[in-house]
């Protein structure tokens, strides 16, 4: 009866075991997911990428400049940053030649941090275009997407 | 001899059963506890983002050649039933341009990681927008965003279930 009940109980202790360990590496993903968005939400509300008076905003005049500058090698503690226009089935990747009829700006690559992970946040891909001689904010829909380490 | 034998297991058994009912009913309880936690509605930044910065997105409706409506002054303008340049109701442009945003940003179908959206669009308490797509299950996940529009509350209400 003793060795009856002590089996019984250590199989609802692994039972109730494999649930918590469930439950502890979700948690983990999720405070990992956590931290890679306030980064990105961080770099877009930085003022090397935001539009002026505007949040959830990328200003993409910005991005065209920012396009492999290597002066942030020690800034961003990222491994990469690519922004991408939602709804486009071929990549284009932009420069100042095709600009803004592309859909890839390669913001930032740090070879130095090796990329294990990504995440996307949403953002709106925001500049100023000159549309039958008026000057309008034209927004379209985008992901910026930030290659990191993961610790 | 035997009769007490016999009667001392048969204890044994009934203790036994009744440690096991004991804790099949705990294990039921905690069981039923965490399901019930996990089915409600789970808040999603990447949808908050998403709404956030559609609402900025510039739409084809122009109520003159020299002004483009971005989604949230296409919400006001189907809120008083206004037109677009185009002779296009602004209801119908930003109810298509909604559903473009929503399909192209998020991989919605049956063999999909979404099965279905609702997104839901409200001026001052008013329906603006409903928009329903696919079969609805019970888990999901959504977000709402509240922003001032012209002096009015605009409240955007999305759910993707998977």
């Amino acid at each position: 009866m003793l060795l009856a009940v002590v089996l019984f109980f250590i199989l609802v202790a692994l039972f109730w075991l494999s649930i918590q360990y469930r439950n502890l590496k979700k948690t983990a993903t999720q405070i990992e997911e956590e931290k890679s968005f306030m980064i990105s939400q961080f770099l877009t509300d930085s003022s090397e990428f935001n539009c002026a008076d505007e949040s959830y905003c990328v200003d993409t005049d910005k991005l065209i400049i920012l396009a492999n500058k290597t002066i942030y090698s020690e800034f961003w503690p990222v491994s990469y940053i690519k922004v991408r226009r939602i709804g486009d089935e071929k990549d284009v990747v932009c420069n100042k030649a095709n600009y803004p009829d592309c859909n890839v700006y390669n913001v930032y690559d740090n070879k130095k941090i090796s990329s294990e992970s990504s995440i996307g946040n949403f953002i709106a891909l925001c500049r100023y275009e000159k549309i039958e001689g008026f000057t309008n904010r034209i927004c379209e829909l985008g992901k910026i997407i930030i290659g990191y380490d993961i610790k | 001899m035997i009769k007490k034998l016999r009667k001392k297991s048969q204890e044994e058994i009934v203790g036994f059963v009744l440690i096991i009912v004991l804790v099949a009913v705990i294990v039921l309880i905690f069981l039923a506890i965490s399901i019930r936690k996990s089915s409600g509605l789970q808040k999603s930044k990447d949808i908050e983002n998403f709404l956030h910065s559609s609402l900025l997105y510039a739409t084809e409706c122009k109520p003159s050649p020299e002004i483009v409506y971005d989604l949230r002054d296409l919400i006001t303008a189907c809120y008083n039933n206004e037109k677009c340049l185009n002779e296009e109701q602004a209801c119908n442009e930003l109810n298509r341009t909604f559903i473009e945003l929503i399909e192209d940003s998020f991989q919605i179908g049956e063999e999909s990681k979404y099965k279905a959206y609702v997104l839901d669009v409200y001026m001052n308490n008013e329906t603006v927008l409903n928009l329903t797509r696919g079969n609805l299950t019970s888990d999901k996940i959504g977000s709402e965003v509240l922003i001032p529009v012209s002096g009015e509350s605009v409240n955007v209400n999305m759910k993707l279930y998977y």
